[in-house]
């Protein structure tokens, strides 16, 4: 498929434009409903509805931040665009470098596993992530195994390879997950996603589980991964601190929605959207001298089942006005590369967080 | 003792007995808490900031004990004026169940651990106020709807015959505290209570805690691996590593002006959100040692960069005031 | 790009242990659990060799000896002590108050109790030909060893038992092994595929674990055509147990089916091309295993107390044919639990093996997930 079939499959406006040469994923309008199951024959009595049309447009090499709190759809976005698990429709469109263009969401079996050969996943929890009946040699050579890499001496040295990479001894080949402590352990998760080489890598929240000093180690080891294989991410996570520090852009995601996206400089300094501002205001600084833009939000993040008519943000914006009730408001590219989800972008001015640079 | 002080921490060691071996959760900490300040302890999983706060209220889970130590708490109110130390109490002490229910209550990250899931939110906060002041059981119920008014709990008159599963995240979190201050204790200690929370949620609670603090004119002792929820809440801090206080100050110096090489390279690995230069970060390198087999010296030693052969890996530091009420635990700064 | 060092206590042993290892390591640190293992083992392997073990032919019969009582084993004679026991023939003698016959030790005769003796031939497993005993007395054509007595028969207690172990307790395995094999595909079934026909499946679960078992076990039993061969009349049985036994392993497949699926390193597999059957075989199956062997010693017990019930009802196995619950048949009326109690001692041994599994199944199933902590 070339790029100009596929600005035919690509109707929205806000991302309609031709698909560029740096483009390396274009997701359009992508949908997750999780049904709700009830009875005694559990019956479906409605729709989660986790991912609710969203679109967004990934670079080669760059590094993209889905940000958001629980429950705002930004790992079941990342995970159905991997097929992980089976999107409910909308079009994933990935240039793979060995099928071309293609749309994730319908590709068969065959072409599946090419795909899973170029993408990976870095999970959450670097405990459950990884098969405690194995030792590193299986969990790494696991991909090397199930494609095509039969020698078990070249699977060997390829697995000693990828430790000394993420900077694990490669004497711990034989050893078992419960010998590494968690930092250790999401070494091993990203030697594993690795080790075929992919193009992509969705990041779910990679150091959230980590403790502190361990998160700079790891943050610094994707990093440094990124620039000696050209990888380009999708980095999941909800502390944006961590955000700012290795994302190039940012989507800020609310109740199954993209509500604002930006490069992240923009997005911190001068958020569109109110509840990127609240986002933003509502990180606590580590200065005790810190006087910068305070948020309180009143109220709870709605309900993915039963969502509020309108913007799903109303009943908790500051700004709200009646036709946010009524209406949901379009992802509007205000500013070029500067999406919006909001009827008053332009007359609001939002306080974002004072950058030093 | 200094009046102004509510809790002292004296070289207290609570150790647990694994099968692997003895685990020195707590390894000799000091500090105090003074009357109506929070005190902020800072450190990373294994630290021992939790395994302390277990020990002011005597609930440390087995296999661990207190092996040694003091811990003085300091009783004014009127007449009285008496000094307790806890250490020496048993578990089930009558005196220590009294100190536990109304004059040090303590607030956890998941709030369910709090509350039993077959009684209405309502009966248990009731039950605090009846098992600990018989004498005013009367106004419970009035008492209950008042505390939740002020927790900011949404329709109180309802939400009190809620079970507590039948609440949000952050209502149940609100809920917990109500039950927790229900009594007015003169000590909140929170584990970590925020970290399971949303952002914005985080500093609706944050907010809602300092409120209620300067309305009771309470001591808050807030554990948390956060430096950031520590710089907005505390007002003292204690950094803590593999069970030992490295460094004491307070908040200002703590981030203005902090000594102990694990402090220092602990706010340079934090990812910063208004510095976005997108550089690699300060890491500190290594791993915390395994708890069973802690290293001889000061605990820091085998990641420190300042590290001084022959003295850190051999003699464990002592505490130096550098500054007024600013102590650290680090041979850079003996002479 | 920084190396994290290696914790120094490294015992490296433990750090590349096996799940099994790890689980060994686990459960030999419950003590009782131990003890109650190498106890099945003992009864199991007395079982497989009762022909061996037992002194006697357990039908071999004589109006000589009925309820003849369990023989003391002496240790000392003439004051002095002796490393081998002996016991006292037997001798019969009229009670002078009932005037009914009795058997009495007597003791001018004395057995020394010695190892591989000649006693009854026996044909052990069908195959060998032998007549060589454990233990015995060498007078044993005229005088018996009855160590826990004799029946109304004047058979011996103790070689019944023996015998009586055989059947009851292969039948706890082999009724476990029905269990196993429907529940694992079941269970499997219903949490692989989930939907309908998981829906299905548990409705059918909950509606045989709803039935009270004793009935409906009664009424299955009724149902074996009477001709069938005691072979067929024990399988029969195990059947019978089993299908109620099947529903407890097969929820507990279909839970770990269900709760694995969500891990993420089963995801992380898919995501690594790893085919249908290498996640199921090499992800899944390890996952649950040591989950389902302590589902099964658990469950053991519960086919060993059902056989014996029905056994005692007399709906179950009938004689010739001797398990537990056959022998405390014979026990079933005031007059022999007063006149000869030792005819309970079979209980005892039904007691002692289902304590043994489940203490032995508790240990398995605490050291099942070594993970855990």
């Amino acid at each position: 498929m070339d790029s100009h079939e596929l600005s035919e499959l690509d109707p929205r406006p806000e991302t309609g434009r031709p698909a560029q040469a740096e483009d390396l994923l274009k997701v359009v309008d992508l949908c997750k409903h999780f049904p709700i199951q009830a009875g005694f024959w559990r019956r479906t009595v409605g729709h989660v509805r986790a991912v609710d049309g969203v679109s967004f447009v990934l670079h080669h090499g760059e590094t993209f931040g889905l940000v958001g709190e629980s429950g705002c759809g930004k790992t079941t976005t990342g995970r159905s665009i991997l097929r992980a698990i089976e999107p409910t429709s909308g079009q994933i469109l990935f240039k793979d470098q060995e099928l071309g263009w293609v749309d994730v969401a319908t590709l068969d079996e065959g072409d599946l596993r090419v795909f899973r050969r170029h993408t990976q996943m870095v999970f959450q929890d670097p405990y459950s992530s990884l098969n405690p009946r194995m030792t590193l040699l299986e969990l790494i050579g696991e991909p090397l195994l199930n494609n095509g890499v039969r020698d078990s001496a070249a699977r060997r040295e390829r697995v000693a390879e990828l430790l000394s990479l993420v900077g694990l001894r490669p004497e711990y080949i034989r050893r078992y997950p419960h010998a590494f402590s968690g930092g250790q352990r999401q070494r091993v998760g990203i030697a594993r996603a690795l080790a075929l080489n992919p193009q992509f890598v969705v990041c779910d929240e990679p150091v959230s589980a980590l403790d502190v000093s361990i998160q700079a180690q790891t943050l610094n080891l994707l990093q440094d991964l990124q620039e000696a294989f050209g990888l380009t991410y999708l980095f999941v996570a909800h502390q944006l601190n961590v955000v700012a520090h290795i994302c190039d852009r940012v989507g800020v995601m609310y109740v199954g929605k993209l509500v604002e996206v930006a490069d992240t400089e923009t997005l911190y300094s001068s958020p569109l959207h109110p509840y990127t501002e609240a986002l933003l205001g509502a990180v606590p600084h580590p200065d005790p001298d810190y006087r910068g833009h305070r948020t309180l939000l009143a109220g709870e993040i709605a309900n993915p089942a039963s969502p509020p008519a309108g913007c799903y943000f109303h009943p908790r914006c500051p700004y709200a006005v009646d036709e946010c009730s009524r209406e949901e408001p379009e992802l509007r590219e205000l500013q070029p590369g500067h999406f919006v989800k909001c009827h008053l972008a332009e007359e609001l001015q939002l306080a974002g967080v004072d950058l030093e640079v | 003792m200094d009046p102004g002080i509510l809790i002292d921490i004296q070289h207290l060691h609570t150790n647990f007995y694994l099968r692997e071996g003895v685990v020195k959760a707590v390894n000799g900490a000091s500090l105090t808490i003074a009357k109506g300040r929070t005190l902020g302890v800072v450190g990373e999983s294994g630290c021992g900031k939790s395994v302390t706060a277990q020990s002011i209220l005597q609930i440390v889970p087995r296999p661990g004990r207190i092996e040694s130590g003091d811990i003085l708490l300091h009783i004014a109110e009127g007449d009285l004026d008496e000094t307790i130390n806890i250490t020496d109490l048993n578990p089930g002490d009558p005196l220590m169940r009294d100190i536990r229910g109304s004059r040090i209550s303590m607030i956890f990250q998941e709030p369910m651990t709090s509350f039993s899931p077959v009684h209405t939110v309502g009966n248990q906060l009731e039950e605090t106020i009846k098992l600990h002041q018989p004498e005013h059981r009367d106004e419970a119920p009035t008492r209950v709807l008042d505390m939740l008014r002020r927790v900011g709990i949404a329709n109180p008159e309802r939400n009190v015959e809620s079970y507590p599963h039948q609440l949000s995240g952050g209502m149940r979190q609100r809920a917990m505290i109500a039950m927790a201050l229900m009594l007015e204790p003169s000590l909140l200690i929170a584990d970590e209570p925020t970290t399971a929370l949303d952002v914005t949620t985080e500093a609706q609670i944050l907010a809602l805690m300092r409120d209620m603090q300067s309305e009771l004119h309470m001591a808050i002792m807030f554990i948390t691996h956060d430096l950031g929820v520590i710089a907005e809440m505390a007002d003292d801090v204690v950094v803590m590593y593999l069970g030992r206080v490295v460094e004491k100050a307070p908040v200002r110096a703590i981030f203005h002006s902090p000594k102990h090489p694990y402090l220092q390279a602990l706010l340079e690995s934090i990812p910063r959100i208004q510095k976005r230069t997108g550089a690699r970060l300060q890491a500190i390198e290594g791993i915390v040692p395994n708890p069973l087999d802690v290293p001889p010296g000061c605990p820091f030693h085998l990641r420190c960069p300042d590290f001084i052969p022959g003295v850190c890996d051999e003699v464990v530091p002592a505490d130096t005031t550098v500054d007024e009420g600013h102590t650290v635990a680090c041979h850079l700064y003996t002479d | 790009m920084t190396v994290a060092t290696p914790q120094k206590s490294a015992e490296t042993s433990l750090y590349t242990a096996s799940q099994w290892q790890l689980m060994w390591w686990r459960f030999s640190r419950h003590r009782v659990a131990v003890v109650s293992l190498v106890l099945l083992v003992f009864a199991y392997a007395t079982a497989l060799f009762a022909e061996v073990v037992s002194p006697h032919d357990p039908n071999r019969f004589s109006s000589s000896w009925v309820l003849a009582p369990p023989m003391r084993l002496h240790f000392t004679r003439d004051g002095s002590f002796h490393l081998r026991p002996y016991v006292y023939g037997l001798t019969s003698a009229r009670d002078e108050e009932t005037l009914a016959m009795v058997v009495v030790p007597d003791e001018t005769q004395v057995h020394p109790i010695r190892f591989w003796v000649k006693g009854d031939p026996y044909t052990l497993w069908g195959r060998f030909d032998s007549d060589l005993h454990l233990f015995g007395i060498d007078a044993w054509e005229e005088q018996p060893l009855f160590l826990m007595g004799a029946d109304d028969l004047g058979r011996d207690l103790f070689s019944r038992i023996m015998f009586g172990a055989r059947i009851s307790l292969s039948i706890g395995l082999l009724g476990v092994g029905f269990s196993l094999l429907f529940g694992v595909v079941l269970g499997g079934i219903s949490g692989y595929y989930g939907g309908l026909v998981d829906v299905i499946i548990q409705r059918i679960i909950e509606l045989l674990r709803s039935l009270p078992t004793i009935p409906l076990w009664l009424t299955l039993v009724v149902i074996l055509p009477p001709h069938w061969s005691a072979l067929r009349i024990y399988f029969g049985i195990t059947l019978i147990l089993s299908l109620i036994g099947w529903t407890g392993m097969a929820r507990v497949v279909r839970g770990r089916f269900l709760a694995l699926r969500e891990e993420d390193f089963i995801m992380a597999a898919r995501l690594a091309n790893a085919p249908q059957m290498r996640i199921i075989m090499r992800h899944m199956v390890p996952s649950f295993t040591s989950h389902l062997i302590a589902q099964m010693t658990l469950a053991v017990p519960g086919m060993i107390l059902g056989e014996t019930a029905l056994s005692f009802l007399g709906l179950g196995l009938q004689p010739p044919v001797v398990s537990w619950g056959v022998l405390l048949q014979g026990a079933q009326n005031l007059r022999s639990v007063v006149l000869a109690p030792w005819l309970l001692l079979p209980g005892l041994f039904v007691v002692a093996v289902v304590l043994a599994f489940n203490f032995a199944g508790d240990g398995l199933r605490d050291a099942a997930d070594p993970y855990a902590i």
